[in-house]
């Protein structure tokens, strides 16, 4: 049986009475993960147990099959690039990205040849030698990741990477996580930027409130998305008759005019058999549609969504 | 097997040790670092200069002119300049890693935050000995003692343990606290090596201050030593070494106990990261 990445098993975590990880129950198999969620989703506060800096409140977890909070090995195998900003004054690249070696066991020569060689990757060979106070975010960002992957982990654990890079850092992050992530090493990527994260990896988690709301690659959160109850916006001169088609399906679970004379909203259960039964009128000739505002079927969407249903609202509001 | 393993992890962790102490020193070449030490060799060495040249001549009789000019070097320098050095470099071992947002990068490594607090201990020592003895040197010669040897080796071994001891003792208030642990250290430094050191009770047995002067009026030989142990102000130990025995001891346990505590403290360190 293969080792699994991560295993957790009723895992929560509070910070007096707030929720930072709401009973997370959950295994995953080696290989890249975007953890996705808005700020204060509880991203971070599952990094910060994923790495032992945590304790759980309840349950337990496990990486790589170890409790991170007790094995002695585990941590070697992991490579962080935190969120929070790097402040430290008057220590050079070299010598701070040496330091973070040596902490982690390395020892002797080979560490000069890494650091040298680990700069080269993160592109600030030209910039090792300046202090990292002089750097810009984007470099400092660039640093952060040198470190975390300087000792060689097996997974690479990320919190906001892009944040504060300009689009071409952007792209070069991108370009290397990928290569990290081809290269069959295991990645867990935290961001509240979807579309950033999309490139790197096709699975997902979604995670809210500290609950994660949905996981799985983004094909089958789209299936997921089609399931779901929506609110989809329809334009017609024959709003009337199309009202009286729709309230005999069950699939319909509400309607009501819009203010504009043309436009009916739809709150539906399962958004395709409306596509299909509109397709369907539209060419029997018995409403004639002229326009149909839904979900885009993104990820994006899915996420507002489940964020919305998280809520307790009745349904997904469309951006129309 | 186990003990190549274990002896590979101890090599490991040595040499991490060495790096941080490496790495922290090379911040203390910073320009401010340099002139915070200057300042800490000049402040006392020109207070003691001054008071060597406006009692000139009028302390008289070797003994005297011995116990007051060592005292005056004594408080000034292992006592009251090692402790100022330990609470700007010690005390703040785990509250500046936490300023500059990097504890979460020793928290995530196993064995970094023992490493981390031992190297910077190390450097806390080595910089603040060598300001201790730099005074000594400097302003010994000038003082108008009958043997400035004798005084001169007392001093710096004073320095190192006194270096020694409070590295330790202000690296567990920095390990143990750190929101206002300079606070924290300077009551410290007042109330207890300041004020309990003198209380002739068992409680002073436990305080460095009262070790490092009952070394002091030991090797000096003091006329007032006598009183003094009589009032148990300071140890009954006819040659000193016990002293420099209980240092070690007390220095060890206090940083046993930051070493044991540090890698417990990182949950609310990484919170607060």
């Amino acid at each position: 049986m293969s080792e699994s990445l991560f295993e957790f098993s009723n895992l929560s975590l509070m910070y007096g009475t707030v929720i930072g990880v709401n009973d997370l129950h959950l295994t995953l198999p080696k290989g890249a993960y975007a953890l996705v969620g808005p700020h204060g989703a509880g991203k971070s506060t599952l990094i910060g147990l994923l790495t032992g800096a945590l304790k759980p409140s309840l349950g337990a977890l496990r990486v790589f099959g170890q409790d991170p909070r007790r094995s002695h090995g585990v941590m070697e195998r992991i490579g962080l690039c935190p969120a929070t900003d790097l402040l430290v004054q008057g220590v050079t690249a070299k010598q701070w990205i040496r330091l973070q070696l040596a902490l982690s066991g390395w020892s002797g020569g080979s560490i000069s040849q890494r650091v040298d060689e680990v700069l080269e990757r993160v592109g600030l060979q030209h910039a090792g030698s300046k202090p990292i106070h002089a750097f810009s975010l984007g470099m400092r960002q660039r640093c952060k990741l040198a470190q975390a992957i300087a000792h060689d982990p097996e997974l690479l654990i990320l919190d906001e990477p892009f944040n504060g890079l300009d689009p071409i850092g952007r792209v070069q992050m991108t370009e290397l996580l990928v290569d990290w992530a081809k290269s069959g090493k295991s990645l867990l990527l935290a961001s509240h930027v979807l579309h950033e994260v999309e490139r790197v990896t096709d699975s997902f988690m979604l995670i809210f409130g500290g609950r994660l709301l949905a996981s799985g690659t983004a094909g089958e959160l789209r299936r997921l998305l089609a399931d779901l109850p929506q609110e989809i916006l329809v334009e017609t001169d024959e709003r009337d008759k199309l009202a009286e088609l729709l309230a005999c399906k069950p699939w319909i679970r509400a309607m009501h005019r819009s203010s504009r004379e043309s436009e009916l909203v739809l709150t539906v259960d399962r958004p395709l058999e409306l596509y299909e039964a509109l397709a369907q009128w539209g060419s029997e000739g018995k409403a004639r549609i002229d326009r149909v505002v839904g979900s885009d079927g993104d990820i994006n969407t899915l996420f507002r969504l489940l964020v919305s249903r998280h809520r307790g609202e009745r349904a997904y509001q469309t951006k129309a | 097997m186990v003990d190549i393993a274990r002896g590979f992890w101890f090599r490991r962790r040595v040499s991490a040790v060495q790096e941080v102490f490496r790495y922290e020193l090379a911040c203390c070449f910073t320009l401010w670092r340099g002139l915070l030490w200057l300042g800490m060799v000049a402040v006392p060495l020109v207070l003691l200069l001054t008071v060597a040249w406006l009692t000139r001549g009028r302390i008289t009789g070797g003994d005297e002119a011995a116990l007051v000019y060592s005292m005056m070097l004594f408080y000034l320098v292992p006592q009251v300049m090692t402790m100022l050095g330990m609470l700007l470099l010690a005390s703040p071992v785990v509250s500046s890693e936490i300023e500059s947002q990097s504890w979460i990068y020793a928290l995530v490594r196993q064995g970094g935050r023992r490493s981390l607090v031992l190297g910077k201990y190390l450097v806390a020592v080595l910089w603040t000995a060598s300001a201790g003895i730099a005074v000594s040197t400097l302003a010994i010669p000038f003082l108008p003692v009958e043997d400035p040897v004798r005084l001169w080796v007392t001093m710096v071994v004073l320095c190192v343990l006194s270096s020694v001891a409070y590295g330790a003792l202000f690296m567990l208030l920095g390990v143990l606290r750190q929101k206002k642990v300079m606070v924290l250290a300077f009551v410290y430094a007042l109330l207890v090596e300041g004020f309990l050191g003198w209380i002739p009770a068992v409680i002073n047995q436990f305080i460095f201050s009262y070790r490092l002067r009952s070394i002091l009026f030991r090797w000096m030989d003091f006329r007032d030593g006598k009183v003094m142990r009589d009032a148990q102000v300071i140890a009954e130990d006819p040659t000193g070494w016990v002293q420099i025995g209980w240092v070690f001891v007390m220095s060890a346990v206090c940083l046993a106990v930051a070493l044991w505590w540090v890698e417990r403290c990182g949950v609310s360190n990484s919170v607060e990261a």
